[in-house]
């Protein structure tokens, strides 16, 4: 069997595959007695069922690692344009969905009706104004003298002789002058700037501290007049 | 619970491999799921039973997909080109490995020598034993075809294609590759009805 009988004879690798000696037809048995033995034959394809035997076994017991697939998701580009797309679909289909103008319309209406309406029945909610903003104060410890205890009576007097500075959100800083503190009410003498406002409480910004040894913040709670 | 999309079980290769140049994860998932453990069983195969390296060309050679979808041409078929790129991955560790190859004929052929000591054993791991044994003094082009065709599952058309050479060519190196392996492995045949 020396011959290359995988080209002598066409098909004769899939027919010694699928058939054996006693299988074949005689005009296929009489093609491959010209190059081989019966036995040789047998031989063959013993081997070749076998060799396709030890594969498909092994197939069981080979299996790709997880780890390989997760790096290479996180290896994956992100989703481009057009399978966000299609992922969110549904979700810009409600954004970008039509509505008649007719219908725009009358919601609006609906709207406004049922505000003057709320307006009228209501009339102090929506004609009173009051504006509580929280501002800080800042000040130096040093420069604020105190006879105040805190910790046990929780009242007292607090004087400040020197100025502090309160910073309200979004405007220029200004000064005023704090007279006397007692904790539940704050009464501060302000100067010109801050007349209209009622420093109606001054609490300091970490639980605990008293008063005069705050070299942080203390908060304040501002209400318009 | 498999998060694959049931939609892309019908698609063909060639349809996932446009997704994923659309940057589709679940496509290439799909794709994964449907060549990972035939890739890895021919690497495994052809780079000396080494599994850690199989990993390691297994990933690269998915990486190649999710780096460069745009390598493949939609008008080939999508195995044909996976299993060439594979191939030539092997060939190429082959020629960096040159002397370890040469090192392992050798060895095999030093254990041909006491092979008539077993005649008498039939058994299925050691048939597997030593065809792995022969299969590693095989060329790299004898090999690659002997275990797309057996291993894969490949016709001899795809192999031609794959290997880019006449369809004679590799019947041809089929034939001499299982008679060589015939010859030297009758004596471990276990007798498969």
């Amino acid at each position: 069997m020396n011959e290359d009988i995988f080209n002598l004879i066409p098909d004769s690798e899939e027919i010694i595959l699928r058939k054996s000696f006693n299988e074949l037809s005689p005009s296929e048995k009489t093609r491959f007695l010209q190059y081989m033995s019966q036995e040789e034959y047998g031989l063959l394809r013993q081997n070749q069922l076998n060799i396709k035997l030890v594969f498909s076994t092994e197939e069981k017991e080979i299996n790709p690692d997880v780890n390989i697939k997760d790096n290479l998701l996180k290896a994956f580009p992100i989703k481009n344009r057009k399978t966000l797309i299609r992922i969110y679909k549904p979700v810009i289909g409600l954004i970008t969905k039509r509505i008649p103008v007719y219908q725009t319309v009358l919601l609006l209406l609906i709207g406004i009706i049922l505000t003057l309406k709320l307006q009228y029945n209501n009339p102090g909610k929506f004609l009173t104004r009051t504006i509580i903003d929280t501002v800080y104060v800042e000040k130096n410890s040093d420069e604020i003298k105190t006879d105040l205890n805190l910790g046990k009576e929780r009242k007292g007097n607090l004087n400040y002789n020197s100025t502090a500075t309160i910073i309200k959100k979004s405007t220029t800083p200004f000064k005023i002058t704090f007279n006397q503190v007692d904790t539940q009410n704050v009464l501060i003498r302000q100067n010109l700037n801050i007349l209209k406002h009622n420093i109606s409480l001054v609490k300091n910004t970490k639980i605990g501290r008293s008063l005069n040894c705050d070299k942080n913040l203390y908060q304040v709670l501002v209400s318009s007049q | 619970m498999k998060k694959i999309h049931i939609g892309f079980r019908d698609k063909s290769d060639e349809v996932l491999m446009m997704l994923i140049t659309e940057k589709d994860k679940s496509a290439f998932e799909e794709l994964y799921k449907r060549y990972s453990k035939k890739m890895l069983c021919y690497f495994y195969r052809m780079l000396w039973n080494d599994y850690n390296l199989a990993k390691d060309f297994l990933q690269d050679l998915f990486l190649k997909i999710i780096e460069k979808p745009e390598m493949f041409d939609s008008q080939k078929i999508f195995s044909v080109w996976f299993y060439s790129l594979a191939s030539n991955m092997c060939k190429n560790e082959y020629k960096r490995t040159e002397t370890r190859n040469e090192h392992i004929l050798n060895q095999g052929f030093n254990y041909l020598q006491r092979d008539e000591n077993y005649s008498d054993v039939i058994d299925l791991k050691l048939f597997k034993e030593e065809l792995y044994l022969h299969l590693k003094s095989l060329s790299y082009e004898h090999k690659t075809i002997f275990l797309l065709r057996y291993g894969n599952d490949l016709s001899i058309k795809e192999i031609a294609e794959i290997l880019q050479c006449p369809v004679g060519t590799v019947k041809s190196r089929l034939f001499y590759t299982i008679k060589y392996l015939s010859e030297r492995l009758n004596v471990y045949n276990p007798k498969v009805s």
